[in-house]
């Protein structure tokens, strides 16, 4: 059975996992400081940002990776001036990041938001009494008491990464080795004859590396919880 | 020590108060909504009022009318909520070292073992603020609040969440601050036993505006505020000190209105004291009583008679220097013939002493 393995499925596994990884590692902490703008600062141009942040969310995925291809592509407005500092994201790895990224940052953004708006201000209100800034207090009382809603957002991100298809495809395409995710591989299996074995395989790593990290935020939840969290 | 002033207009009520206190501890007693939680945000930094000249210890935090805004982290107040807030993330020991690291620079009010001694925190220090009493929690609050080294103090109402009992848990700590930190305080409060116990000014708050304010004595002397505070808690409060422990379990307390004897306290023998006398608790008697078991039984002599309800009135009493307060019923008042001037005796039924006092 190994034997058979094509190393199309480890390519696409490993290159998943990187993408997934890297968009969750970049995304979360704009998540959280969007978040944090969102909740706890009144500002001008609040409601736009909130649309802006959860447009990829309600939008049909193929639209938004348009969208990015006409922005982030080689001619795109932003694409162009990118590659000009030698950042090129169309049909690179970097461009599944990006995609996998924005797809996942509304479900980041919104789990943190609600335990923002769960946490008592009360504590904060406490911490500047004691002398603490704003930064100081966001990052000693804030944030440790909003870090499983934290937790909560890099699962769901990292979760949405994995499975990130319509954008991803759209952006930047389905090249074996360099944008071939879980899912396009998928996809790219079943147009062709004979192409089943693989897509179990795939599948069945998709179930594996999601209850993986299901498993691995329960485990960090009662971590957190037996520490006060 | 204190200079407030704030005008500010809410939907359904406005707030327009102006309190001054140079004592240790001011409390601002009132019913609740009467606007002392508001005066408070505004001093804390959490509420921004339309006009406000806020001056505690000697610096402006907020003057209107200058633009002085202090931000709240560097107004260096150290507040004490009724929830006591400590971060659930951290051990006792946490708290308090999260706010030593604030105060580090200015060590004004005791290090840390000094603190964590003086509020009894040795036994709690590891655990979680989870684990601990309402009590023990708002002792840790306090001590957090001294070790950032505050400017002034203010307490929240910090003793509204709990019971009685428990309150003997906060109560003798904050008495020992107030003896031994040079830091003044200001106390909310709704319940005029904490305000008796801990102040020496008070200001009266209800509606938005200042009723009364000045020394705790003079506002609880006065005969015109029995309204204010109800026909159970309107009563004076007078200063004393232990004179000593006689053998049948009696204290003697010289006051320049006689001695007062009442049962055995600990107190040591010199200490300063103050007793409440409440007005209910006063009888009046032109006579010299003879063959009573009261043993409180003062001369004075009428200062003032002021009507209180519709069946009494408030008679005000000068005894030695001080004012003692009595409720009088008309029909009393008429079969005694009590008029401003008279001569009479005082038999007090029953006295409250609140807590050894520095002066």
């Amino acid at each position: 059975m190994m034997a058979e393995v094509s190393p199309q499925v480890w390519q696409a596994v490993w290159l998943s996992l990187k993408v997934a990884s890297v968009a969750t590692v970049c995304a979360l902490p704009v998540a959280v400081l969007v978040a944090y703008l969102l909740t706890r600062v009144v500002f001008w141009g609040r409601g736009l940002l909130t649309v802006v942040v959860y447009l990829p969310l309600v939008l049909p995925p193929v639209v938004t990776g348009y969208a990015l291809l006409l922005m982030f592509g080689s001619n795109g407005y932003v694409g162009s001036l990118l590659a000009d500092l030698g950042i090129v994201f169309a049909f690179r790895w970097t461009g599944a990041v990006l995609a996998a990224a924005i797809m996942g940052f509304p479900l980041m953004v919104r789990a943190i938001q609600q335990a923002l708006d769960a946490s008592d201000k009360g504590f904060e209100a406490a911490a500047a009494s004691l002398g603490a800034s704003k930064i100081i207090c966001f990052l000693t009382i804030t944030l440790p008491l909003i870090a499983p809603g934290v937790l909560a957002g890099a699962i769901l991100g990292f979760a949405k990464a994995l499975g990130e298809f319509g954008a991803t495809i759209t952006f930047v395409a389905s090249i074996p080795g360099q944008t071939q995710t879980i899912p396009s591989a998928i996809y790219n299996f079943l147009q062709i004859p004979n192409g089943e074995p693989v897509v179990m395989w795939l599948v069945g790593i998709s179930v594996l590396l999601s209850v993986v990290a299901l498993a691995a935020s329960e485990l960090l939840g009662r971590w957190m919880r037996k520490h006060g969290l | 020590m204190f200079d407030l002033r704030v005008r500010h207009q809410f939907n359904a009520a406005s707030l327009d108060v102006h309190v001054r206190s140079d004592a240790r501890v001011l409390a601002l007693f009132g019913p609740s909504g009467a606007g002392k939680t508001s005066l408070i945000k505004a001093l804390e930094g959490s509420f921004a009022p339309e006009f406000a000249v806020l001056k505690a210890a000697g610096k402006t935090l907020l003057d209107t009318t200058q633009s002085i805004r202090v931000p709240t982290h560097r107004r260096r107040l150290g507040v004490i909520y009724q929830d006591a807030r400590l971060f659930p993330h951290m051990t006792v020991d946490g708290n308090l070292r999260y706010a030593e690291q604030f105060g580090r620079a200015k060590k004004l009010n005791g290090a840390f073992e000094e603190v964590v001694d003086l509020l009894g925190l040795e036994r709690v220090l590891h655990q979680r603020p989870a684990t601990l009493s309402g009590g023990e929690a708002q002792r840790v609050a306090i001590g957090r609040a001294i070790l950032s080294q505050p400017r002034a103090l203010l307490l929240d109402e910090p003793l509204a969440g709990i019971d009685q009992a428990r309150r003997e848990e906060i109560i003798p700590y904050l008495l020992r601050l107030k003896r031994e930190l040079s830091l003044p305080m200001i106390l909310v409060s709704h319940d005029l036993n904490d305000v008796v116990r801990l102040a020496d000014d008070v200001a009266l708050i209800d509606e938005g505006r200042v009723v009364k304010q000045g020394a705790l004595a003079d506002v609880l002397a006065n005969p015109e505020l029995s309204q204010f505070f109800g026909p159970s808690q309107t009563g004076a409060v007078i200063n004393g000190h232990v004179v000593a422990h006689h053998p049948d379990g009696i204290t003697e307390i010289a006051t320049s209105a006689g001695s007062a004897m009442l049962a055995q306290i600990e107190t040591k023998v010199g200490a300063d004291v103050r007793i409440r006398v409440l007005a209910k608790d006063v009888m009046i008697s032109r006579e010299k009583p003879i063959g009573l078991s009261a043993l409180n039984i003062w001369h004075g002599s009428i200062v003032s008679i002021t009507p209180a309800g519709a069946r009494g009135v408030v008679v005000d009493l000068k005894c030695g220097s001080d004012h003692i307060l009595a409720f009088v019923t008309n029909r009393s008042l008429q079969a005694l013939a009590l008029e401003v001037g008279a001569a009479c005796w005082l038999v007090v039924k029953s006295l409250s002493l609140t807590d050894p006092q520095i002066s």
